[in-house]
């Protein structure tokens, strides 16, 4: 890229905490908000889920938002909190990253059926800004967040807007539920990414956002110095068995920036804790050369956040490096795939200049972001 | 750089007659019958799977069959070389609705994984780079209308940084039975039928 794009400010909400510290602490500590839950036809299963008296979402009690939008404007209240820029301005431009949105307004008649709509819901949220520009909205399965990176960092590129502000939530609903367990993705236990007994995911729910912008900002800051995506061409559901789709996204990537596999100190995977995501992202990282470089997945502390997950890891992975520190791989205890990874068992110390982040999702999309130290 | 149109295909719900639908090309203007197997056999295309897909796949499938036919230039480029950047108004919505009747009532709950699959927005565009193995950049954008700017500025900028050398794009939605699809290939060189800018892009939709 050829300006620099910094990451000035950073939110998450998750059932750990509203802050990006919060969460960070609480990761740190190997705390995992995946919970039991019943459902009347699933039975047990293991979620993240906001407690319905944990977080008191904006304005949720008016009405004039569904439970997603409050969240998704206190993630950014939390962002503006941090840096003081004109949100209503034409220079800043909002882009979004869910996967089903309002979706859990189906079979419910509390708010109009148009705001299931993507675009709809995006417009409500900037309306509540008064931003004037066109949101962007982004919906691509798993690798959404990251994705809502990638066309940020275009718009900043095109020097069209000072600031982009990318955010993305998505709820469990019972949509989403039935269908997972319908796949037999769901775990019958808390989800154990990259573990030899994984049997599945878990969902979580939380919200993600970045304020990005081509201005340096005073404090050390994490700039974000390629991204690349690619797709599969395999399977709708299934990941690549090779996982030349990830490797081939990983290898633009690095190009990008002009780094090697050598290079990155730290890698934020995908994760899922499923048998086959894990196995394909072990291979593409063999493939890309990153064997050495320590990995964590943040799945088994969230869960499977789909549309923001991309958004929550990206933070947390920055919070690592403004820290120097590698956040654990929660749940992980023996090897798990057929190629051995260097996964974090316990957070500790490290200097981490440079670092990666992958998602790999549903229609066989993959995104990798190399992140770096901001001097 | 100079980005051209060397293919396109559109399909739209023909106000006239909604049982019908109008299918265009840069050779060719059908007037088709909505409906699926009817459409499976005109285009002439030996794709089984096209009778799993749901609603907004087939015819993002059918759209690209009938661009390809008219000129393809798909086999000029090695697979990861093809971007695919497309965006919609309604995503999934139709497939979403459908999977809902499956576990609405707690006595007749029967959730399909088969349905559930096309209950995302991007499942078209993993439908169409199955089909025709393209394995460059992706995107999917929702947006309320058609937007030739959203897509004309990211693809130029793929383009023009390599990091595709050709790119489908377009708009794909489907809700209330009806079909709206423009898609449209994009590449470099001297070989196109008309110059990539907005002027011509809403002019084929």
């Amino acid at each position: 890229m050829k300006d620099p794009i910094y990451i000035i400010a950073d939110n998450i909400i998750s059932p750990l905490g509203n802050t990006t510290q919060e969460n960070f602490l609480h990761i740190s500590d190997g705390k995992s908000s995946i919970q039991e839950y019943q459902h009347p036809q699933i039975g047990k299963y293991f979620a993240s889920c906001f407690a319905s008296d944990q977080y008191h979402f904006t304005d949720y009690s008016s009405k004039a938002f569904t439970p997603i939008e409050a969240l998704i404007i206190d993630s950014i209240q939390q962002l503006l909190s941090q840096i003081s820029i004109q949100v209503g301005s034409r220079e800043v431009l909002f882009v979004f990253s869910t996967t089903k949105g309002n979706i859990n307004l189906l079979g419910h008649d509390t708010f109009d059926k148009s705001r299931m709509r993507l675009s709809v819901m995006a417009k409500t949220i900037t309306e509540y800004f008064n931003n004037p520009n066109e949101p962007v909205v982004v919906s691509n399965a798993c690798i959404s967040g990251l994705q809502a990176i990638q066309y940020a960092c275009f718009a900043l590129s095109q020097e069209k807007y000072k600031y982009v502000i990318v955010s993305g939530a998505d709820m469990v609903s019972d949509f989403v539920l039935a269908g997972f367990n319908s796949f037999q993705a769901l775990s019958p236990f808390p989800c154990t990414p990259f573990d030899k007994n994984r049997a599945g995911l878990s969902l979580g729910e939380g919200a993600g956002s970045l304020l990005l912008s081509t201005e340096l900002p005073l404090a050390e800051c994490i700039e974000i110095a390629s991204i690349a995506s690619s797709n599969d061409a395999n399977h709708l559901s299934g990941p690549s068995r090779t996982g030349e789709g990830l490797s081939n996204a990983i290898h633009n990537a690095l190009h990008l920036s002009g780094n090697k596999g050598e290079d990155i100190d730290l890698i934020s995977s995908h994760g899922t804790a499923t048998i086959y995501n894990d196995e394909m992202e072990s291979l593409a990282f063999q493939t890309a050369g990153l064997l050495s470089a320590p990995v964590h997945s943040i799945k088994g502390n969230l869960g499977h956040t789909l549309g923001a997950a991309g958004l929550i890891e990206t933070v947390l992975l920055a919070a690592c490096m403004r820290n120097n520190q590698l956040l654990p791989s929660y749940g992980y205890k023996e090897q798990g795939t057929s190629v051995n990874l260097n996964i974090i068992k316990e957070s500790k110390k490290a200097t981490i200049r440079k670092a990666l982040k992958t998602a790999s999702g549903f229609g066989g999309g993959n995104t990798a972001v190399v992140l770096k130290k901001a001097i | 750089m100079n980005l051209l149109i060397s293919s396109y295909c559109r399909i739209y719900s023909d106000s006239g007659n909604t049982e019908n639908i109008i299918i265009k090309t840069f050779d060719n203007e059908l007037i088709e019958s909505n409906d699926s197997v009817l459409l499976y056999k005109h285009s002439e295309m030996e794709y089984p799977k096209y009778f799993k897909m749901d609603q907004i796949s087939k015819f993002g499938i059918l759209a690209a069959e009938w661009m390809f036919k008219s000129n393809n230039r798909r086999n000029n480029y090695q697979d990861t070389e093809i971007g695919v950047v497309l965006s919609s108004a309604n995503g999934s919505m139709d497939t979403d609705l459908e999977f809902n009747k499956t576990i609405e009532s707690k006595d007749n709950f029967f959730p399909s994984p088969a349905i559930f699959v096309y209950t995302l927005s991007n499942i078209v565009m993993g439908e169409l780079c199955i089909r025709y193995k393209m394995k460059g950049e992706n995107a999917f954008f929702i947006s309320e209308k058609f937007n030739a700017d959203l897509l004309m500025d990211y693809i130029t900028d793929l383009l023009v940084k390599k990091k595709s050398e050709a790119i489908l794009t377009g708009w794909i939605d489907y809700i209330n039975g009806k079909p709206d699809v423009l898609l449209i290939f994009v590449e470099k060189g001297v070989e196109g039928k008309m110059n990539f800018n907005k002027k011509n892009i809403e002019l084929l939709y």
